[in-house]
């Protein structure tokens, strides 16, 4: 039952400081307003988000100096009737509402005879400020990141998408953080179905914290059995504006620099915005490397295991001597050699992201390549392993998408031991039910294979954005996240009439 | 949205038709044919092709008379006992062909793959794999062989391109030299591995777009005989007619011998075997996804899976079967020749003249008006407000 907030003003600061008792970084303040000074008023704010707001330039500020020099009886007639014009302000009625709109770092204000509670936009906490991604560099696009406050980063979209079709729809998540969620689409373009979806998935958990759109990411996903991630995760208000424009919705949750897009797909992840930027030559030939990429990322160690240990004849004699050249004096089997190295690799890797600043990559390099030496003149590993295991995290490292990425390293296993075991075979099979479950796999109701699967759904022009990016001017229809009614995004005028009109 | 609304696009099936005739019948066919017909085998290849092609248009009768799911179909020509021992002989069907693809496949990777692997090991593991390829329905089936057809068919033109360097011409010739009954034989062989163009029935209900279903059947004929009768000129041409017969799976024989320009490796097969691999992994997960479907409709299974738990237990009993028995093969092929061939290729022809008999299609069949189309089972999950697999999502 939420406590109302009454005229008398003793009453609500009672009430307030019961409910913030033994919270020390909530700083109070009494004060009496009106030429006489004999209105009281009641302010309470969290200590530095609000640093600067008795200043001349903050809206408290401004408040409060008007209704310092007007005489009392206009106080609550200027509040009720001029409050609003006050930029950011917000009115509440009950406690626990006012409570929770203070705690979003912003002040409140109750003054004496007036049964509202003020809640007035100030510089709110402090966030790391706008910076540059750190997982997704660019070569030629924008180098803005997305920052840790919700606001910052719903406005770098918006910086991008100067329309009011682009909407942006908030929340709540978490029954003791109460972080701010939001979907932001665009109007017309998005699917309903999938609003209602995301927002259905939303409504689905009551957690008691929400401290970053990982936790989002994990409750809202449809099948938590895949590695295979069912958001794509962006760190670049581009990429975001980029999803936005396709008719997919872009998740953002406060204190997280990473937004959520859905739906998302195979096709999705080896996108990146550069893509869209340059040339559709060197966008299609970076675009054929990943998708290799991917594939070898997973398979490679695996394959040189069938390879060596049962299907020898496949490979030339010269080679296959020198393979077993390189073998010569490693007492451990092939499939024992791959692990520790891929082991020693993946600990290497994680050193490096734990270690603080220019000493993690210094860590990669130095680790990697003593290590591998080392480990090589020591005879524990053939240098050919270290080869193969080098160019799997190459690949791996070339996936514009961590989480992605992350799904082909943890597969990359399953290829490695069915393949020591089963050869080829294993291969296959590991193969096939990657297959399978990525067949099965869906991204809020989209196929995660799409456009792979199914293109006629989309006349086959998604066809046209996968292995080959082809020319901007052939990519006139937008995806099929869209919706049905609502997939041109480029009409071009013909060369001719442009040439008369010039 | 657009999954989970259990139907497949015209391109699915015709790629998914396209594997499950070319598979095994690649595999099989250029040494029975070359017994039977010899250098007449192509001609085989065509009559047998042509007779599929017959036998899809009787099938096509059938789909016009059929408004909604082949079971409501059979229920309203033939009554809820006959339609019942037509299920069964269904069922049977596909159990016993998934088990012969599932011991063939097993087969192949022993000789190639892993020539010491355990039989049960090898068939057990594929099993698997196919009860989770089945668990998802057709939509996940159909996805598998979209993403797979042209990395199987691509590799398997480019080599055969390559495999065209050796083959002589002269082993294509004479021809006519058979006879009426080796001609007849080989025709009738080449039909019986077309024969599970019989799926269309059970096809439609799946179909987003079922009045274009024939046409697609029809070109997957047409793209496995072409393919067929490449593979056989070339297993001619390189091999002529005794070694053709007398090697066990002679087309891998001849990928495995075919020399890129500038190759790197020194033999393919292993490689190739993929090919074979994933294209009979089709057909025999047609087998046991069939076999599923039926026992789920024949016992009113809506939400478990004891069905398929049924079925993989079969399967898997039946490809030992296949294996321990050496008769087993030629009681199989008996069984297609004498019963399997000659019900599917009556059934149509007589569920085509009781249908017109009594006016099936025309008042409308299956799904009476205001019912839910499809199978009894997807029609007891619709009555019994049976959300879709996710929730929020409707079929598009």
């Amino acid at each position: 039952m939420p406590t109302a907030i009454s005229r008398n003003l003793n009453q609500n600061i009672d009430a307030f400081s019961r409910l913030f008792g033994d919270c020390a970084d909530i700083k109070t303040r009494r004060m009496k307003l009106g030429k006489d000074l004999k209105t009281q008023c009641f302010i309470a704010y969290v200590e530095v988000a609000v640093g600067n707001m008795l200043l001349e330039n903050s809206v408290l500020g401004k408040l409060l100096n008007t209704l310092w020099e007007m005489p009392e009886e206009q106080i609550l007639l200027y509040l009720r009737e001029n409050a609003f014009g006050i930029s950011d302000v917000t009115e509440y009625d009950n406690l626990e509402d006012a409570a929770t709109g203070m705690l979003t770092g912003d002040a409140i204000f109750f003054i004496d005879g007036y049964d509202r509670a003020l809640k007035i936009k100030d510089k709110g906490y402090p966030n790391m400020g706008v910076k540059e991604p750190q997982s997704e560099k660019s070569v030629r696009g924008s180098n803005e990141g997305f920052a840790e406050s919700i606001k910052v980063n719903t406005a770098l979209i918006r910086k991008r998408l100067r329309t009011p079709k682009v909407k942006v729809r908030e929340s709540f998540a978490g029954r003791r953080s109460h972080t701010n969620v939001d979907l932001v689409y665009m109007e017309d373009l998005v699917r309903p179905d999938l609003l209602a979806a995301i927002e259905e998935r939303l409504g689905e958990f009551e957690i008691d914290g929400v401290l970053d759109s990982g936790i989002v990411e994990q409750l809202a996903e449809g099948s938590w059995i895949s590695p295979f991630p069912q958001f794509q995760t962006t760190q670049r208000p581009d990429r975001a504006a980029m999803a936005i424009l396709e008719g997919r919705i872009v998740l953002l949750t406060d204190n997280s620099p990473v937004a959520l897009i859905l739906p998302t797909g195979y096709n999705s992840f080896i996108q990146t915005a550069d893509d869209y930027y340059t040339r559709w030559e060197i966008a299609s030939f970076t675009r054929l490397l990943r998708y290799i990429a991917s594939f070898l990322a997973m398979t490679l160690p695996g394959l040189y295991l069938a390879v060596s240990n049962f299907h020898t004849q496949i490979l030339p004699t010269d080679l296959l001597l020198s393979f077993a050249a390189a073998r010569q004096g490693v007492p451990f089997p092939a499939v024992v050699e791959v692990l520790i190295m891929e082991l020693a690799f993946e600990l290497l890797r994680e050193a490096g992201v734990r270690i603080p600043g220019a000493l993690g990559n210094t860590i990669g390099i130095v680790g990697g390549l003593i290590i591998g030496q080392a480990a090589v003149d020591a005879n524990i590993v053939s240098p050919i392993v270290v080869i193969v295991v080098a160019l799997t995290a190459l690949c791996s490292f070339t996936i514009p998408n961590e989480e992605f990425a992350t799904a082909f390293r943890i597969l990359k296993f399953l290829f490695i031991l069915l393949c020591a075991y089963l050869g080829f075979f294993g291969f296959l099979l590991s193969l096939l039910a990657v297959l399978i479950h990525l067949s099965h796999l869906q991204s809020f109701g989209i196929p995660y294979l799409t456009p792979f699967v199914g293109p006629d759904l989309n006349r086959y022009d998604d066809e046209r954005d996968t292995f080959l990016r082809l020319p901007l001017g052939f990519l006139k229809r937008r995806p099929i996240y869209t919706r049905e009614n609502a997939r041109v995004r480029l009409k071009m005028k013909k060369r001719e009439e442009k040439k008369n009109v010039l | 949205m657009f999954s989970d609304n259990d139907r497949i696009s015209i391109r699915q099936t015709r790629r998914l038709l396209i594997l499950d005739l070319f598979g095994v019948s690649s595999l099989l066919l250029p040494g029975l044919l070359a017994e039977a017909a010899g250098t007449d085998g192509i001609f085989c290849i065509g009559a047998g092709a042509l007779l599929a092609l017959l036998y899809l248009g009787l099938l096509g009768r059938v789909l016009g008379q059929m408004k909604g799911g082949f079971y409501p179909y059979l229920k309203e020509v033939l009554g809820g006992f006959l339609r019942d021992a037509v299920m069964l002989f269904f069922l049977f069907f596909f159990l016993l062909l998934g088990a012969f693809v599932l011991y063939q496949l097993t087969g192949l990777v022993r000789s190639w793959l892993l020539p010491e692997g355990s039989y049960g090991l090898i068939s057990g593991l594929i099993l698997l794999l196919a009860a989770y390829g089945t668990v998802r329905g057709i939509e996940g089936r159909a996805r598998i062989y979209e993403i797979l057809f042209w990395f199987l068919l691509a590799p398997l033109l480019l080599m055969l391109a390559f495999a065209l360097r050796g083959a002589n011409p002269d082993y294509w010739t004479p021809v006519a030299v058979s006879g009426g009954r080796g001609f007849l034989r080989g025709s009738l062989t080449v039909f019986g591995f077309f024969l599970p163009v019989v799926l269309v029935l059970f096809l439609k209900e799946h179909s987003n777009r079922p009045e274009k279903l024939l046409k697609c059947a029809g070109w997957a004929v047409g793209a496995a005989a072409v393919l067929n009768a490449a593979v056989y000129l070339m297993l001619l041409g390189n091999f002529q007619v005794k070694t053709t017969v007398a090697l066990e799976r002679p087309v891998i024989t001849l990928m495995s011998m075919v020399k890129l320009p500038g190759g790197f490796f020194e033999r393919m097969d292993a490689l190739m075997t993929a090919i074979w691999f994933f294209s009979m992994f089709a057909l025999m997960n047609t087998g046991v996804f069939y076999s599923g479907h039926i026992l789920k409709e024949l016992f009113h299974e809506t939400r478990t899976h004891y069905g398929l738990l049924a079925v993989l237990a079969l399967e898997f009993l039946g490809a030992r079967w296949f294996f321990l028995y050496p008769g087993a093969e030629e009681l199989y092929g008996s069984f297609l020749l004498y019963v399997a061939g000659p019900v599917l290729a009556a059934l149509p022809l007589l569920l085509w003249l009781v249908g017109r008999i009594r006016k099936v299609g025309d008042g409308g069949c299956g799904a009476k008006s205001g019912e839910p189309e499809g199978t009894g089972v997807k029609q007891r999950e619709m009555r019994k407000g049976a959300v879709p697999r996710r929730r929020g999502e409707e079929a598009e």
